[in-house]
């Protein structure tokens, strides 16, 4: 076995953290391509080729036959027209990839092999002298000119001449930055959102990214369309939802996304925005979908069943209303070199187009139709592009399957709609200029550049408005109708100017606070907090009776506050069984140091303060003394326990286990884990036996904990595997003394013994429900963070 | 008349003789007391300077303790090694081996050449690590800083931190943030940071507070709180290096010249890519590790141009029940697909 699959590097191509891939390989590729004339050379194992070439598949010549499921789109609804006028999708792939009918001789069609260029590592004729020796071989690929690189296990080097110039870590080598950054940083990234009063807007579209993947300037496109105080994501760059944060916009306001296509430039951050804060829908056809998942699938080793519990997919038909928020969207299939749709929106009377990635000129089209790529109705329903919409968002670019800007500004012209509502987008930095001659504006990213249109039959209703909140809240989400309606006529509405305090510290906290509009602040010390609309507050004094803990501000110039007084508060509780528990349990964890806990840990400390709220909610305390079990091997995992305070052993990791306790179970335990854990491969198992020859065969899980140190606040401890599978622990875990002896003179003796911990068993919730904890789910049998 | 006031002489004469005599024992009882507070005094200076011999002689027994319990602590970090080998320790120990004279080195036991062992380094767990990491340094630097105190040595530059207290090492700062980030930052450089790391931590009293303090909160703060863009990382660079130069300098590891193979280091084309991976320009063409979104954006940016080879990331687990297994995949279809 190679060193490609033993590996239990930390690096990957997916960055789970970030949820974006590291492996994209297009971008790279096409570049090298079709602008340096030359493939890319990927150096790996050979073992990789096949998934690194079903993700640029995707990207390049698109799904297969078998995966185009374009007639099953349309539905029962489908008129003939509608019908004859549906793209021969696999014809127009082949055709983009250079085929050409009745040309003789056949021009030869671009394949992914032709771009790939592989360099594998193989076994080296050098032994190791030292590391290494233990797994019997080295892995290194010779590029020429005396440059080796060496697969070093947990990174590479690269060797020229017999001298390692350069060690790259595994963990480098899958980073990814938010914003980018030089390795050594000196200005702290505070994340401190700036409030900017940028309020929703009933219709709306705002430009995140408006270049292309070739342009080394912009951003990638992608933009936002606002729909009744809600967002829906089109195509969302990397890092969207930080670029919306920065300009005051809550993630939580993002309720869907619009995936075009499978093009690198576009589904980037799909998988990224999919996994970041709650469940969002997403909105595209199922073969775009399919794709996606099979592209992301491949790239993070996660299974596409799993992909795609994470997202909630709304498969749309195609020239069929799709209604998202009170807004009808209609889809349609574009012309690209894979499978692209565009969309039409309409809400009260006003109407956006995004073109997405097209292929758009008539003269063009109509000579495709010639070659029998292009149906005539085809031809037509893609010339009658709907110019004549409030907004139009139009793709410019290159052909064969982009739009160039001059047909963009004929077409205007011929359709007799004003140039005016028309925004370019998909453009390069030095096509402006080009688009300017042609009178045409580009689309400007950034919130103040936010298009808003008007409708004349625009009307303001409170009521939506409260309906909508109460959804944003996750105490109140699962209400019934009845129950919404009470809650309505048991709030009111308050509204504050800037600076002006909206509740005082150490008056009674007796009502619960909802923030409709605007943002609110809360200053304890030092440390403000700003929270936005959707943000609640004073849940915890409404339950307890106690006196307000810190002032409340108003932030914003405006906001609405909704008020819930405690008698309203504590009978909604007294009617929801289930959301009393969470409260009380809510109120008990905030006491007693879960914030300790939840900052101490690398992977919590990320969480949005609602999912900390929703994972507080989850905790129970238990208090333990030197020498209590908190599980023990063999028993059934059912719980992640994250410490509080204390200190704790895994005894068959920390203590030496003595060889009369050496169980005869050993078939069975070697049986069970080795399905989990066989990435860690021969390479382990040898060393394992040549290090304990006397001890249990193969114990693997033992060997990933074994440089586990002490357990300590903020850990947290799970068998994510054994939870899935009903596998029993194999590790025992208990409280233990503090190991340095020093920490024994500087904490009183009573204090050593009482320990805390946490334990969570609703993980699963979670494990769908944010990057950390997916990362998590997926990676590691026994996670220590 | 007379008679009366004779009589009234008389007794004013016998009260004022009587007052005199009550005058002179006062006076008495005062020299007396004044001779008692005198010898009291004597007495405690005599006390004090038995006191203070006492407490020369038990600063002295305190401190033999102290470099008693000290060795003892480098004994238990061998012990525990001899289970769990730490390499960071390992590192502790070069850079030790390499400010010490050998001699030293032998009086301490500590020669640098504890057990290799395969590197294994999980990620996230970083910060827990590093603060064992740290106590084991704390007590190494206790040592040294007994040492320190018995040989009256004076102490060391405290200028250059650079893991330790927040600001980058000099050579860190090279690669500012908006400047084009050509400067590589070559594991001799980081070495020897590590280097600066421990002389100024053996001195810098305020320091040791700090790192104690780190210890008792447990996993809370990073004892290392470089501006590192992935915390871990130069850890495990320093590790890769100490590691690798363990193998690759074995012979002169007595010497206590480790770091042959990274003299010439900051020569090296490293470039950290803005948006993540890693260029590295060889003679065969720029080589690329990871691949970022947007990261043509970076290259074609920094004037690096598209370099040609990528080296992909590995794959992660294999085998996982939720992990694909690419044969299945390629025939599933979203099961909400059709209605």
């Amino acid at each position: 076995m190679s060193a490609y699959a033993t590996s239990e590097s930390t690096g990957e191509r997916f960055n789970m953290h970030n949820g974006l891939s590291v492996c994209e390989l297009e971008f790279p590729a096409f570049f090298n391509f079709f602008v340096l004339k030359r493939p890319i050379a990927l150096v790996t194992y050979e073992e990789a080729r096949v998934e690194i070439e079903s993700i640029i598949t995707e990207a390049f010549v698109g799904p297969r036959p078998s995966n185009l499921y374009i007639n099953r789109e349309y539905s029962k609804f489908a008129t003939d027209e509608v019908r004859a006028a549906a793209p021969d999708m696999e014809r127009e792939l082949r055709y983009f990839r250079g085929e050409r009918l009745g040309v003789d001789p056949p021009p030869k069609m671009l394949e992914v092999a032709t771009f790939l260029d592989w360099r594998y590592f193989t076994e080296s004729p050098e032994r190791p002298d030292s590391a290494e020796a233990e797994t019997g071989a080295m892995y290194e690929v010779d590029l020429g000119e005396g440059v080796r690189v060496r697969d070093l296990q947990y990174g590479f080097s690269v060797n020229v001449n017999g001298e390692d110039i350069a060690l790259v870590s595994d963990e480098e080598h899958s980073s990814c930055f938010y914003p980018p950054t030089s390795p050594f940083n000196t200005d702290e990234f505070i994340s401190t959102p700036e409030i900017v009063n940028f309020e929703i807007p009933r219709f709306g579209v705002t430009v995140l990214g408006n270049a292309h993947g070739f342009d080394s300037k912009g951003s990638t496109t992608g933009f936002a369309v606002w729909v009744n105080g809600q967002g829906c994501l089109v195509d969302p760059p990397p890092y969207s939802s930080q670029i919306l944060l920065e300009s005051g916009i809550q993630a939580k306001s993002i309720t869907a996304t619009i995936l075009t296509h499978c093009h690198a430039d576009h589904d980037a951050g799909t998988f990224q925005k999919i996994i970041t804060e709650d469940k969002v829908t997403l909105m595209t056809t199922t073969t775009i979908f399919a794709s996606f998942l099979r592209k992301y699938g491949a790239v993070s080793g996660l299974a596409t069943e799993f992909l795609e519990r994470l997202v909630r997919f709304r498969p749309v038909f195609v020239q069929e209303p799709t209604y998202w928020n009170g807004a009808s969207f209609r889809f349609f299939y574009t012309l690209h070199a894979i499978p692209c749709v565009g969309f039409e929106v309409e809400f009260e009377g006003k109407r956006f187009v995004y073109s997405s990635d097209t292929f758009f000129e008539p003269d063009g089209l109509d000579k495709m139709c010639r070659d029998g790529v292009l149906s005539e109705a085809r031809r037509d329903s893609l010339k009658n592009f709907p110019w004549d919409c409030d907004l139009v968002f139009h793709e410019a670019g290159v052909p064969p399957i982009h739009t160039p800007i001059v047909s963009i500004a004929k077409a205007c012209a011929a359709s007799g709609s004003p140039k005016e509502n028309v925004r370019l987008i998909h453009i390069g930095t030095g096509q402006h200029a080009e688009a300017a001659d042609h009178g045409l504006k580009v689309a400007e990213p950034g919130v103040q550049n936010t298009v808003v249109l008007y409708s004349a039959l625009q009307h303001h209703d409170d009521n939506l408005e409260f309906l909508q909140l109460i959804s944003m809240v996750d105490i109140f989400r699962g209400f019934s109708v009845p129950q919404a309606l009470e809650l309505m006529l048991l709030s009111k509405k308050h509204v504050f100017k800037r600076n002006e305090v909206i509740a005082q510290k150490g008056e009674p906290g007796d009502t619960f606070l909802i923030i409709m509009h605007g943002a609110a602040s809360v200053t304890f010390g030092s440390f403000k907090k700003v929270f936005h609309s959707g943000d609640y507050l004073g849940e915890i004094s409404v339950i307890t009776g106690a006196t307000r803990s810190a002032t409340i501000l108003c932030e914003s110039v405006e906001c609405t506050i909704v008020e819930i007084d405690k008698y309203a508060f504590n009978y909604f509780l007294s009617q929801n069984r289930g959301l009393a528990m969470r409260m009380d349990n809510l109120v008990q964890t905030r006491s007693d140091g879960s914030w300790a806990a939840l900052s101490g840990n690398s992977m919590l400390r990320g969480l949005s303060a609602s999912q900390k709220t929703l994972l507080q909610a989850l905790l129970t305390r238990r208090a333990l003394v030197k020498g209590d079990i908190v599980f023990r091997k063999s028993e059934l995992p059912n719980q992640l326990v994250l410490i509080a305070e204390g200190q704790f052993i895994l005894e068959e990791v920390h203590k030496q286990q003595p060889a009369a306790e050496k169980s005869n179970e050993e078939d069975y335990w070697t049986n069970s884990m080795r399905r989990v854990t066989s990435r860690y491969g021969a390479a382990d198992i040898v060393k394992k036996k040549s290090s304990h020859k006397q001890q249990r065969p193969i114990d693997v899980n033992e060997s990933e904990l074994k440089d586990v140190e002490l357990l300590k606040t903020g850990a947290m401890f799970c068998d994510v595997i054994g939870m899935q599978n009903m596998l029993p622990l194999t590790v025992t875990m208990a409280s233990d003394f503090p190991f340095i002896i020093k920490r024994l003179k500087a904490v009183s003796a009573t204090r050593d013994l009482t320990t805390t911990v946490r334990t969570l068993s609703i993980l699963r919730r979670l494990a769908t429900l944010t990057t950390p904890l997916c990362s998590l789910w997926t990676k590691r049998t026994h996670c220590v963070f | 008349m007379g008679s009366g006031s004779s009589s009234s002489a008389a007794a004013a004469a016998t009260r004022a003789a009587e007052l005199e005599a009550r005058i002179v024992l006062h006076e008495a009882a005062q020299m007396k007391l004044q001779k008692d507070v005198t010898d009291k005094n004597e007495e405690n200076r005599l006390l004090d300077v038995q006191l203070e011999t006492v407490e020369n002689q038990v600063d002295t027994l305190r401190m033999e303790m102290q470099e008693l319990e000290a060795a003892n602590r480098v004994l238990k970090i061998k012990a525990h090694r001899m289970n769990d080998d730490d390499d960071f320790t390992k590192l502790s120990d070069l850079v030790e081996a390499r400010r010490q004279s050998p001699d030293d080195l032998s009086a301490n036991g500590l020669t640098g050449t504890a057990p290799e062992r395969r590197l294994t380094v999980l990620s996230v767990r970083s910060e827990s690590e590093m603060v064992i990491a740290a106590e084991q340094r704390d007590t190494l630097e206790e040592l040294g800083a007994t040492r320190e105190r018995r040989k009256r040595r004076s102490s060391g530059a405290l200028s250059s931190v650079g893991l330790i207290e927040g600001t980058p090492s000099e050579n860190a700062r090279m690669s500012s943030r908006d400047g084009i980030l050509r400067n590589a930052v070559s594991a001799s450089n980081l070495l020897s940071s590590a280097g600066t790391v421990r002389s100024a931590l053996s001195s810098s009293a305020d320091a040791r507070r700090r790192l104690s303090s780190h210890s008792i909160i447990g996993a809370r703060k990073r004892v290392t709180e470089y501006k590192c863009r992935t915390p871990g990382f130069l850890e495990k660079t320093l590790r890769a290096a100490a590691a690798h130069t363990m193998r690759t300098t074995k012979m002169n590891t007595v010497k206590g010249e480790m770091l042959t193979t990274f003299k010439n280091g900051q020569d090296l084309p490293f470039v950290f890519l803005p948006r993540g991976g890693v260029h590295v320009q060889t003679p065969a063409g720029a080589l690329q590790f990871g691949l970022p979104p947007e990261t043509i954006k970076d290259t074609l940016n920094l004037g690096l141009g598209v370099p040609q080879l990528f080296v992909v990331p590995r794959k992660c687990t294999r085998h996982h029940p939720t992990r694909s297994s690419l044969t299945r995949d390629s025939e599933h279809v979203p099961s909400t697909r059709l209605r």
